[in-house]
């Protein structure tokens, strides 16, 4: 018999989320709201004892403990928590499904003769999930809709028997299958509600009641077929650890090991014939969370010799909270090497130079040192140019806009001369910094133009000049 | 000078940021000569302008325009030289909003071609090729009177806009005329204008960027400022073309139809001949000589302010309900005229009420009587259509109503138009308790976790209350006619409303009044189509012509009266909330008139003015019946020296406290008001102090005037009291006499009233009425009367069956053999829609041929039973599953919303011993003031703005209703079962007034809703 065990995580999210809380302080009433529901879907036991259920309405359970703490629900997110947990368990067990996004099922029958009997092999995958930090219902079974079913009730039994398997399964309620609703509603209406029940009546008759797909359901149910499953396979991203032969205090010391793991991702580079312009190097410890250094090239990179000069910069600034244990390196983000375009006598190289200062003043100042011009969406001079981190095609909607504007507005001692205005700006009275200004085009007597402003208190400031 | 001809009120919805009242005011004290309002593709906010000129007599001239938008490239202004550009504007308006769906319009280039008469004001858009295209366009009209608007906006584009101006004006020979576009009388209304933009945006003021406005140019300006601004020139022009407009809405004059009078007749001599015809019938008996000096009276009047179309058209109206056998009753002080009782607009004699007849109609107020007739619900889209038809869909139209801003929907777009969470404003909405008068709204946000000290906070309340009031769109009225002449829309724009094949004018009822226009409210009132049911059952059985002047004839009934006294009334009308009910062992009324007041007397404003107590003590002859003066007896006499009706409060203001007539009706317009711009304290001072200094007592004039408060939106004339009081008796005749012709009548009236058909069956059954469920064998499509051993039972018809169409039961019933349908197949083979097959099962309608519920499911759902080869191979009976009784309980509330079998808490008395807890039938055995337990469904959970903080809680058990009052400290320790349970149990004490009237005031508030779970009801609200 085939044995599958199936993990129901049924709060991931909370889950995620306490290892911050307890980081910063006291536990307070959490709830995970759906807002498109409009439900309560996951709660903390702070909270459940204030009243709250799952399938509350956000009003309600306000009304319950008006302090409730709200956390919003975030499908992706429980699937990323979840992905991170097989990529966990990949290492104990090697058939995992990824059933939803917050469940997984094993299949543990042909993992058995590794660890010797069904106990040791529990023992283990529990644990792990458990250390983990993840809360979930449990059961086995047959096949993995069978053992659905039994975790989604709640019975956390592992078990190989089959007797107790069926039994289990009978008392099961239909809302828990994968019946769809409408099935479900209908054999309500004829007072089934148990699986037990279902299976009781005549195959004929129920296939004269209800679809194909019905049938086949039960059919994988009783573990009559087996449905075809997609298994999980860890992701293609490169990711290796390295952990230090001692405690590392100086971060000079890290270099050797950050240039092994540079090594190893040039080969993983160069064997796929790619590039990345972003990688991640993390610093572990036995106490602290892990340091993340970010890399970031201005243009992607395969080799370690370009990637370590960008990381020597980082690491010269880099403070370590405690001794370091291990060093890991991810790299997620790859491009394809690309050889048309650039031809000898293009501006190439004077673009890489500039690319090249780019990403050492990133890495050396970090991500945010460098930025780029932007026409802003706002009727204030200050706001109709931005710098944004990332570069764009400045252009400007208006002609008035000055070459050069100040960083502070000076005042005007100049005799001048007003050439064009008033345009009054009275506007952002929303922000702390609201704005009520008659700006004008002034000339001085040398031909200079500038920008000037009156404000409310009609003083004159000079703000910007017209090339 | 200086005259604005381009001027946006919030009428034009998400855009003007002032009312039309605060443009004009502030255009006046600015010194401008004229002020076109030009809301887009509106004339809506024309008239509220109107009003307000005329009202405080402001030195500016007023011109009627519109702005619209043909496309990107072209906008303009029209405005109204005179009264044909004006038919012609409103023609257009008309036009463009009938080809759109409610609130958007469409222009059509042929709508531009039609312009004859109005002056076009066009709005350059600066892209040059564009309006050099619309300027050859326009100059090639010869009947165009076009104008350049040029606008200074100071936004830093107007040397492009100025360069534009020029070349066209240069290029086209078109004149320029200075203009502002105004969207605020204020500058400091641009919060509020950014606000709205971002709310039709859909989006933060933050993120409007440049698409707002980038200053409050679009304000009203200073003339010295305007002269700086734009070349004398244009401005001279603007003053010309202000002056050419010629037209004012005083002009318009409304015809009515004139085929309602007889060819050679006159509306004088046809109303009077109608009169005396109504005469013969209404007073076989020849009339007195005081009510023959009556008619002649109310006809003058009615001859001196040419009522009598008016009077006529509904006269016109009633009779073809009369003809159509469709029961109406007419109320308003015009309503309950003699002239009305005579043309059977209203049943109610004049004799028996004293109605000021002349507040309504009179010569120094140049307004339109009121007349509003109810029809049965049911039929109502008869009368509609009627009109419709007799006078032709361009004739005819519904007024419209403003939708205004109210808390919740200000306080939720202000919010996130600053950038607040939608969650966080829904969780505070929700968390404001709007009726503390103790904690003012903006207070609780503390508590909610938004400071007040915080600006954006700050922000959030400042432009939430002024937001509160501002138009958001039109809707329908609910059922006010106007009909005219000529086509409607040379009057007043028609535009589309929600519901298909309806349209609306641009004016609700205050504009219509303000013009002096007439309109004619058709309502619905679903008991006039109980009563009629309930006639035509008993006129069936008993061929005497039961109807209401029969019933009134019949004189003060003292049983019925009895029956009254012991608030019996569910179902009734009027008298049958839980308040009234309340209110009737303590007023025990005896006579028609004393439920005229009791209907009034419940009502915000008697209760507010602390007018009930010293009305009920001097009843009872408790405390001696006074008047401080002969004039207040004169208008207190007829209840007993306490102010309860609307009209005696104002009539008071006029003896007591030295109004005027004039200043009377003020008073009356601004309780009508009141909500909306709070003028009624402006009277305070002059009301107390008036009556103080005739001698009144300081607290019954502080209590006069929150009796007027309470009056504001809630008015409640005495004429509106005596018409309900009426169908009122009516109604509890026929629940005395005939109870289950009443019930069917009333079952087959719903959705009305106070009750739902699960608490009228209890009542029903409570009387010891017999009622069957639905059954495919038994029911018709509505609720029967049948026989069983001599007694009169309700058979339920199928229409209570959910998802079964009307088509569908009719057929099943018409296609029934004499002796019933014998197996499910049968009525399967009338290809009955298989949902509504399962419907019927649901509703255990084939239980006497196919078993219990489970049982036809099952037969039902077999798909094979539908093919030709298996038609005849019935289902052996393998399924033998039975729904348990809590099932059944459960089905039957699902399915048709009642259970004539059981109740929840009866089932839970089977199920476990309660001994301990009382039935609502053994209430009134316990003593006053003994520790009582009751149990039952929470039906109703009522927090009146006059009770201070109080809950009623309206439980119901297998016996009846309890009312468990919980007071604000009890609700607030025990909140989560005040709010969640649906089964509640209260321990409290019970409180049996002299009358008979029982409360419990809850101590202690149990959920039980898991008792139910256990039987397995968990997931159903019963109702």
């Amino acid at each position: 018999m085939m044995l599958w065990a199936y993990f129901y995580c049924y709060q991931l999210t909370l889950d995620s989320y306490k290892k911050v809380e307890s980081a910063t302080g006291s536990e307070v009433p959490t709830v995970v709201y759906h807002e498109k529901a409009n439900q309560i879907l996951q709660a903390n036991t702070l909270a459940i004892n204030e009243g709250i259920e799952c399938g509350h309405g956000l009003a309600q359970a306000a009304a319950l403990c008006p302090q409730v703490h709200i956390l919003e629900y975030n499908r992706d997110a429980e699937k990323e928590t979840l992905l991170s947990l097989a990529n966990r368990l990949y290492p104990l067990a090697s058939d995992i499904v990824i059933d939803s996004h917050n469940a997984i099922a094993i299949r543990l029958d042909n993992l058995l003769q590794y660890y010797g009997n069904l106990e040791a092999l529990w023992r283990v995958l529990f644990d792990e999930i458990t250390i983990a930090g993840i809360h979930f219902y449990f059961s086995t079974a047959w096949g993995v809709e069978a053992a659905r079913l039994l975790a989604k009730n709640k019975t956390n039994k592992c078990t190989d028997k089959k007797e107790t398997i069926t039994l289990l399964l009978s008392g099961c309620r239909l809302e828990q299958t994968e019946l769809d609703a409408k099935t479900i509603a209908t054999l309500a209406k004829v007072g089934v509600r148990q699986i037990g029940q279902l299976l009781k009546l005549p195959v004929h008759e129920l296939g004269q009641r209800f679809s194909n797909d019905t049938i086949r359901y039960l059919t994988a149910l009783r573990g009559e077929t087996f449905p075809q499953y997609v298994l999980f396979r860890p992701s293609i991203s490169f990711q290796q650890t390295k952990t230090l032969s001692f405690e590392v205090e100086n971060t000079q010391h890290l270099l050797p090991s950050i240039k092994a793991l540079l090594q190893s991702l040039e080969h993983y580079l160069r064997a796929r014939n790619l590039l990345s312009s972003s990688i991640l190097f993390q610093v572990h410890f036995r106490e602290e969370e892990p340091l993340p250094i970010e890399v970031n090239g201005a243009m992607p990179f395969a080799t370690q010799k370009d990637w370590l000069v960008l990381v020597e910069l980082k690491v010269e600034t880099l403070l370590l909270p405690e001794p370091a244990i291990a060093v890991s390196l991810t790299c997620q983000q790859f491009e394809p090497i690309e050889n048309d375009g650039n031809d000898f006598f293009s501006h190439r190289f004077t673009t890489v130079a500039q690319k090249q200062l780019i990403g050492r003043l990133k890495a050396k100042l970090g991500d945010g040192s460098t930025l780029h011009p932007k026409a802003g969406d706002s009727h204030t001079f200050e706001g109709m140019t931005v710098n944004h981190i990332e570069e764009t095609s400045p252009s400007y909607a208006s002609d008035i806009t000055p070459a050069f504007l100040f960083c502070e507005p000076m005042p005007l001692h100049l005799s001048t001369r007003i050439c064009f205005g008033p345009i009054r700006i009275q506007t952002e009275w929303w922000s702390n910094n609201p704005s009520k200004k008659d700006y004008f085009i002034a000339e001085t007597s040398h031909g200079v133009r500038l920008l000037v402003f009156k404000d409310a208190k009609a003083h004159w400031w000079t703000q910007g000049l017209y090339s | 000078m200086y005259s604005e001809l381009f001027c946006q009120s919030h009428f034009s919805f998400l855009t003007g940021a002032s009312s039309p009242a605060q443009l004009v005011t502030t255009a006046s004290f600015l010194g401008y000569e004229a002020i076109a309002i030009t809301d887009e593709c509106s004339v809506a906010g024309v008239v509220r302008a109107y009003a307000e000129i005329t009202q405080q007599k402001l030195p500016i001239k007023l011109i009627a325009g519109s702005y619209f938008r043909f496309d990107d490239s072209l906008s303009f202004v029209l405005l109204c030289p005179n009264k044909e550009a004006y038919t012609e504007l409103c023609r257009i308006i008309t036009n463009a909003r009938r080809r759109s769906s409610k609130g958007e319009y469409q222009l059509a280039e042929w709508d531009l071609r039609t312009i004859r008469h109005c002056t076009l004001i066009w709005l350059p858009s600066t892209q040059q090729e564009k309006d050099a295209y619309w300027a050859t366009w326009l100059t090639s009209q010869p009947n165009i009177n076009a104008y350049i608007g040029a606008q200074r906006l100071l936004d830093g584009q107007d040397h492009h806009r100025f360069a534009a101006y020029t070349q066209l004006q240069d290029q086209f020979e078109l004149p320029v005329v200075a203009c502002t576009g105004v969207l605020m009388h204020h500058v400091d209304n641009l919060p509020l204008q950014h606000v709205l933009h971002a709310t039709q945006a859909h989006t933060t003021v933050s993120k409007l960027g440049r698409s707002a406005l980038s200053n409050a140019e679009r304000s009203l300006r200073t003339i010295s400022k305007l002269k700086k601004l734009f070349p004398a020139k244009w401005i001279s022009n603007a003053l010309d073309v202000a002056r050419d407009c010629l037209f004012s809405l005083a002009e318009l004059r409304y015809q009515y139809p004139s085929e309602l009078i007889p060819e050679g007749s006159s509306p004088t001599r046809y109303l009077r001949e109608r009169v005396e015809a109504g005469i013969k019938v209404r007073f076989p008996n020849g009339l007195t000589d005081v009510l023959r000096a009556l008619i002649e009276k109310e006809l003058s009047l009615i001859r001196e302010q040419e009522y009598e179309y008016f009077f006529l058209t509904i006269y016109d109206i009633v009779q073809f309900a009369k003809a159509r056998k469709i029961l109406y009753q007419g109320r308003g002080s015009a309503a309950n005229s003699i002239v009305c009782y005579c043309l059977e607009i209203t049943a109610v004699d004049p004799r028996q009420i004293n109605v000021l007849f002349e507040r309504f109609i009179s010569k120094e107020r140049n307004e339109p009587p009121d007349i509003d007739v109810d029809f049965e619900h049911q039929r109502r889209e008869e009368i509609i259509q009627y009109i419709y038809e007799k006078y032709g869909r361009e004739r005819t139209a519904i007024a419209s109503t403003v939708i205004c801003y109210r808390f919740k929907s200000a306080f939720k777009d202000v919010g996130k138009a600053l950038g607040f969470s939608e969650s966080q404003l829904t969780f505070v909405m929700k968390q404001i308790n709007r009726r503390d008068s103790v904690i003012p709204w903006q207070s609780q946000l503390e508590n909610l976790g938004l400071d007040p000290k915080n600006e954006r906070v700050k922000l959030l309340i400042n432009i939430t209350e002024q937001l509160l009031g501002t138009p958001r769109h039109l809707s329908q009225h609910v059922g006010g006619f106007v009909i005219s002449s000529g086509p409607l829309y040379e009057l007043v724009p028609v535009e589309n409303a929600a519901m298909p094949e309806r349209t609306i004018i641009q004016w609700d009822k205050d504009d219509i009044e303000t013009l002096g226009l007439l309109k004619v409210d058709v309502l619905a009132l679903g008991m006039l189509s109980a009563i009629r049911r309930t006639f035509d059952l008993l006129n069936k059985q008993f061929p005497i012509g039961v109807d209401i002047p029969f019933i009134t004839k019949l004189g003060d009934d003292k049983q019925v009266y009895d029956m009254i006294c012991q608030a019996d009334t569910v179902g009734v009308f009027q008298i049958e909330s839980r308040a009234q009910m309340s209110m009737l062992p303590r007023l025990k009324p005896r006579r028609y008139y004393d439920l005229v007041v009791q209907i009034a007397i419940v009502r915000p404003g008697p209760i507010q003015g602390d007018m009930v107590h010293p009305y009920l003590l001097r009843r009872h002859g408790k405390e001696a019946i006074t008047y401080p003066s002969e004039e207040v007896k004169e208008v207190l006499s007829r209840t007993m020296g306490v102010p309860i009706f609307q009209e005696q409060v104002i009539k008071l203001a006029m003896v007591a406290a030295g109004f005027s007539g004039g200043e009377a009706d003020q008073l009356r317009r601004a309780m009508a008001s009141w909500k909306k711009d709070g003028r009624i304290f402006e009277f305070k001072e002059k009301l107390i102090k008036g009556m103080v200094s005739k001698g009144y007592d300081t607290s019954f004039s502080n209590n006069l005037f929150e009796q007027i408060k309470g009056f504001a939106g809630y008015g409640f004339p005495e004429s509106h009291s005596a018409s309900f009081a009426v169908l009122a008796y009516v109604s509890c005749w026929l629940k005395y006499y005939f109870p289950v012709e009443f019930y069917v009548a009333l079952l087959n009236s719903w959705p009305m009233g106070f009750y739902t058909p699960s608490q009228l069956v209890l009542d029903a059954k409570r009387h010891h009425i017999s009622v069957h469920a639905p059954c495919v064998n038994a029911s018709n499509y509505e609720h029967l009367i049948v026989e069983y051993k001599g007694e009169k039972q309700i058979q339920l018809g199928l229409t209570l069956v959910k998802g079964l169409s009307e088509k569908s039961a009719i057929h099943i019933v018409s296609q029934r053999p004499s002796i019933g349908y014998s197996n499910i197949e049968a009525v399967r083979q009338l290809s009955v829609r298989s949902d509504e097959l399962e419907a019927l099962a649901s509703a255990d309608a084939f239980r006497h041929i196919a078993g219990n519920r489970y049982q036809t499911r099952w037969r039902l759902m077999n798909k094979q039973a539908d093919l030709p080869l298996f038609e005849n191979s019935h289902d052996t009976d393998t399924f033998t599953t039975a729904p348990t009784t809590a099932e059944t309980l459960i089905e039957d509330y699902a399915s048709i919303g009642l259970s004539v079998n059981d109740h929840p808490v009866a089932l839970l008395h089977r199920e476990q011993e309660l001994g301990f807890i009382t039935l609502a039938s053994a209430l009134p055995l316990k003593a006053h003031k003994s520790v009582v337990k009751v149990l039952g469904c929470v039906t109703g959970r009522q927090a009146p703005g006059s009770a201070a903080g109080v809950t009623f809680l309206t439980l119901e058990d297998n016996t009846g209703n309890m009312n468990v009052v919980v007071w604000q400290a009890t609700s607030r320790a025990q909140h989560k079962t005040f709010l969640k349970a649906k089964l509640m149990q209260v321990n409290g004490i019970i409180e049996c007034s002299k009358e008979g009237v029982i409360h419990i005031i809850a101590g202690k508030l149990i959920d039980r809703t898991p008792w139910l779970e256990k039987i397995n009801m968990a997931s159903r609200d019963f109702h």
